[in-house]
């Protein structure tokens, strides 16, 4: 039975389709984005798989949560509205805790899916303003799966895979184009596309060194998500006094979005039962940031009579700068207290706050990957209701919470003054607002 | 019962509050800068008059080297002035035209008669100080100024204002190709061309002008990522503005000519922060093309800049015509 139960949750863990993380930019499920994302050590609902695999194993039964989340931002350069899209979608996942022999055991899911889109790609020429993290990044489906076990009371270790989608494509367009009559024309479009899997890996440890004391340690691994094309345009052109043979070939890769590599350690303190002091600080390493801009490259060959059509130069291939974020150890701060109104009915009420330094660099020069420090203020609250019925030997749960970011004003001054771009001022706020209704088991 | 119905009714209402996708995205937003380049040649609805982006075209007229002055400073595509070297009946000389919408050009002169009627007046400048109107042009013997109070006749100057000479980088040949800038009122800065390269010199009053520094402004252009520059054998017709960046830098931008030794051109774009030192070439050019734009005209125009140039007419219509662009190149201004 417990080996079928292992090769259930590793087919399970190979076989998911392709995923990736809005979840490190605006927290993932209601209860952990409404306590400042700072539930490392305080984990144990289905936002375990992002946040600390290892909490799984802490899950008194089995635990559903459904729910919607939607981030909407108003950011702007120099007082104009950037236009940067929302992020909204279904969240939610499981929690399965059992037991294999004597060894507790749990495996879970978590997912956000957009109900927009899917995913996007949008390749930006390099020197184009855009607010880097906040554009394609959050733009994901989220789904990972973890499986934790808890050796000792005191000690539970999880570990697991998220995963993402990157895209390869290619097309090709071959045959005649007649100039004065497009009907006559034979041309033959070929289109081959793949959505490839990559993962990364998570793990976490959760240990109780005191009956009011969790500490924890998580470690996130970096991923890209990547974009080719490879088209080819090849053919002859019948322009009835000649034929003209043409070729027309592009190259292009793009990282569509990049995950950084992060290392969480946090703690959460209980001084009184009805009370949580959380506070994780998340090492993030921005400085392994791939830049977004597209890497390309096309050729135009025509064999063109002298006189009949101008062609433009090829462009030169892209020479992409380094982006040269830094580093960054961002706090996170959240806190519940769960206000007991009667045996059965629990209401708890949440605040958090963290505080992101940006790491982009002063964009003095060629780049304008725009960003700004980030505040985020948080709040939430929900109902816990006990012993619903007889169907329901455990817990019925509705949780909401808001979020607002603060991106206070950054000045960016241009080096030269002949910059395209010129002189700009960045700020904004994203508010991000969910609910979701969880049922556990016990 | 009742209860359970709203746990079922709550948890369908969350999932269901998907919406129809939006299409929006910050690549739309406009570069703060896009006032200065790069520029796109206006299209056919954007001019009222067949032939464009040609705002000046006639074969045996050969227009060349335009400036422009705009009637009122501040109205935006109102009435304006084109000064270029014409040929009318076989006899040269600087004409003036007039577009009542900022854009589209009579090609009949307004007079008739060239303004300057000199056969070898070349590369004028025309600039609004107070109620004046100065025409600066260069010929073989350097660059002069003619003054006017309706834009139309001018008193032709007997000297230039500024002749041979000046540092070993000018070879002793004279300048051309002046550019005009008036930075106070008894602070005027006159750019120009000698031997490839563009020189700077100042007037508190138009007429004496000093050369400003021992050597060129605005050299010919290095190779870039070892592929020759678009600049990189000479640099030419200037043509200089000042506008204030959105964080209120005064910036004094320099638009030329630009020309590789295999003889393309393009339209560069150079600046500094401020009236001094030197300039600072931008990234790439404003402007390229494969007809062989040159001398730039720019006219800012609010929320947007009109580019007008010398190129040729067309692949196989060999003579200089004179054309016009925009910038920001997302932007359009249809005929009304």
């Amino acid at each position: 039975m417990a080996r079928r139960a292992w090769l259930a949750v590793a087919a399970l863990l190979w076989a998911l389709p392709a995923a990736a993380s809005p979840a490190d930019t605006f927290g993932l499920g209601a209860r952990s984005a409404a306590m400042g994302s700072a539930v490392s050590a305080d984990v144990r609902d289905f936002s375990a798989n992002y946040y600390n695999p290892s909490g799984l194993a802490l899950a008194r039964g089995l635990d559903l949560t459904a729910g919607y989340s939607y981030a909407a931002h108003a950011l702007e350069m120099n007082d104009k509205d950037s236009r940067v899209d929302p992020v909204r979608g279904i969240v939610g996942g499981i929690v399965a805790p059992g037991s294999i022999g004597f060894l507790p055991f749990a495996f879970g899911i978590a997912t956000f899916l957009p109900d927009d889109r899917l995913s996007r790609a949008r390749a930006s020429r390099q020197e184009d303003p855009r607010w880097v993290l906040y554009d394609n990044r959050t733009q994901l489906i989220f789904i990972s799966a973890n499986i934790a076990i808890r050796p000792f009371e005191w000690l539970s270790v999880g570990g697991g895979m998220t995963y993402l989608a990157a895209t390869r494509g290619s097309f090709g367009i071959s045959g005649t184009a007649v100039l004065a009559s497009e009907y006559d024309s034979q041309l033959r479009h070929e289109v081959d596309a793949d959505l490839t899997t990559q993962r990364y890996p998570e793990f976490g440890v959760t240990v109780r060194p005191h009956d009011r004391l969790d500490l924890a340690a998580v470690y996130r691994h970096q991923a890209a998500i990547e974009l080719d094309i490879d088209a080819e345009l090849a053919g002859t052109v019948d322009a009835s006094l000649a034929k003209v043979p043409a070729r027309y070939a592009l190259e292009s890769h793009t990282v569509n979005a990049f995950i950084p590599r992060q290392v969480v350690i946090g703690e959460s303190y209980r001084p009184v039962d009805e009370l949580s002091i959380n506070l994780d600080l998340k090492w993030v390493q921005w400085s392994a940031f791939k830049s977004p801009v597209s890497r390309s490259s096309t050729t135009l060959e025509v064999d063109v009579p002298p006189g009949l059509i101008e062609l433009p130069p090829n462009p030169k291939p892209t020479r992409v700068e380094d982006p040269g974020f830094s580093d960054r150890i961002v706090p996170e701060l959240g806190i519940e207290y769960r206000l007991a109104v009667t045996p059965d009915l629990t209401v708890p009420l949440r605040a958090g706050y963290i505080y992101e330094h940006s790491p982009v660099p002063p964009q003095t020069g060629l780049t304008n990957y725009v960003d700004t420090d980030r505040h985020v203020l948080s709040v939430g609250s929900g109902v816990v209701l006990r012993e619903v019925g007889a169907v329901l030997p455990g817990n019925v749960r509705f949780d909401t919470y808001a979020q607002l970011s603060i991106l206070p004003t950054r000045i960016t001054l241009k080096d030269s003054p002949a910059d395209y771009v010129g002189d700009y001022r960045a700020r904004g706020t994203i508010l991000n607002v969910g609910a979701s209704v969880s049922v556990g088991f016990e | 019962m009742r209860f359970r119905a709203s746990c079922a009714l709550a948890s369908v209402w969350m999932l269901s509050c998907g919406t129809l996708a939006t299409e929006a995205g910050d690549t739309g937003a406009e570069r703060p800068n896009a006032l200065a380049g790069p520029f796109r040649l206006l299209g056919k609805d954007e001019i009222d008059a067949p032939g464009a982006p040609y705002v000046l075209d006639k074969q045996f007229w050969r227009f060349r080297q335009p400036t422009v002055l705009a009637d009122e400073p501040g109205v935006v595509l109102g009435a304006t002035h084109l000064y270029a070297v014409a040929t009318d009946t076989g006899v040269s000389g600087l004409f003036r035209f007039v577009a009542p919408d900022g854009r589209t050009f009579s090609p009949k002169p307004d007079p008739a008669a060239p303004v300057i009627a000199l056969e070898d007046a070349d590369a004028p400048e025309v600039a609004r100080v107070g109620d004046a109107i100065w025409l600066f042009y260069s010929t073989p013997a350097g660059i002069f100024l003619a003054r006017s109070s309706d834009g139309a006749v001018f008193e032709l100057p007997t000297a230039p204002v500024l002749g041979p000479g000046g540092g070993g980088w000018e070879g002793g040949k004279p300048p051309r190709a002046p550019a005009h800038v008036q930075i106070a009122p008894d602070d005027h800065r006159l750019l120009y061309e000698v031997n490839g390269r563009i020189g700077e010199a100042r007037s508190s009053n138009g007429e004496a002008w000093t050369r400003v520094g021992d050597g060129p402004l605005l050299e010919p252009g290095d190779d870039v990522d070892g592929e020759p520059a678009f600049d990189g054998f000479e640099v030419g017709d200037p043509e200089v503005l000042q506008a204030r960046s959105p964080e209120g830098r005064w910036v004094t931008r320099v638009y030329y000519t630009g020309r590789a030794a295999d003889g393309s051109t393009g339209i560069g774009l150079a600046a500094r922060f401020g009236d001094e030192g030197p300039l600072e070439r931008a990234t790439s050019p404003a402007f390229t093309g494969p007809r062989g734009p040159r001398a730039p005209a720019v006219v800012p125009q609010g929320a947007f800049t009109l580019l007008f140039l010398e190129q040729r007419a067309g692949t196989k219509e060999d003579w200089p015509a004179i054309a016009a662009g925009i910038a920001p190149a997302t932007r359009r201004i249809p005929v009304p």
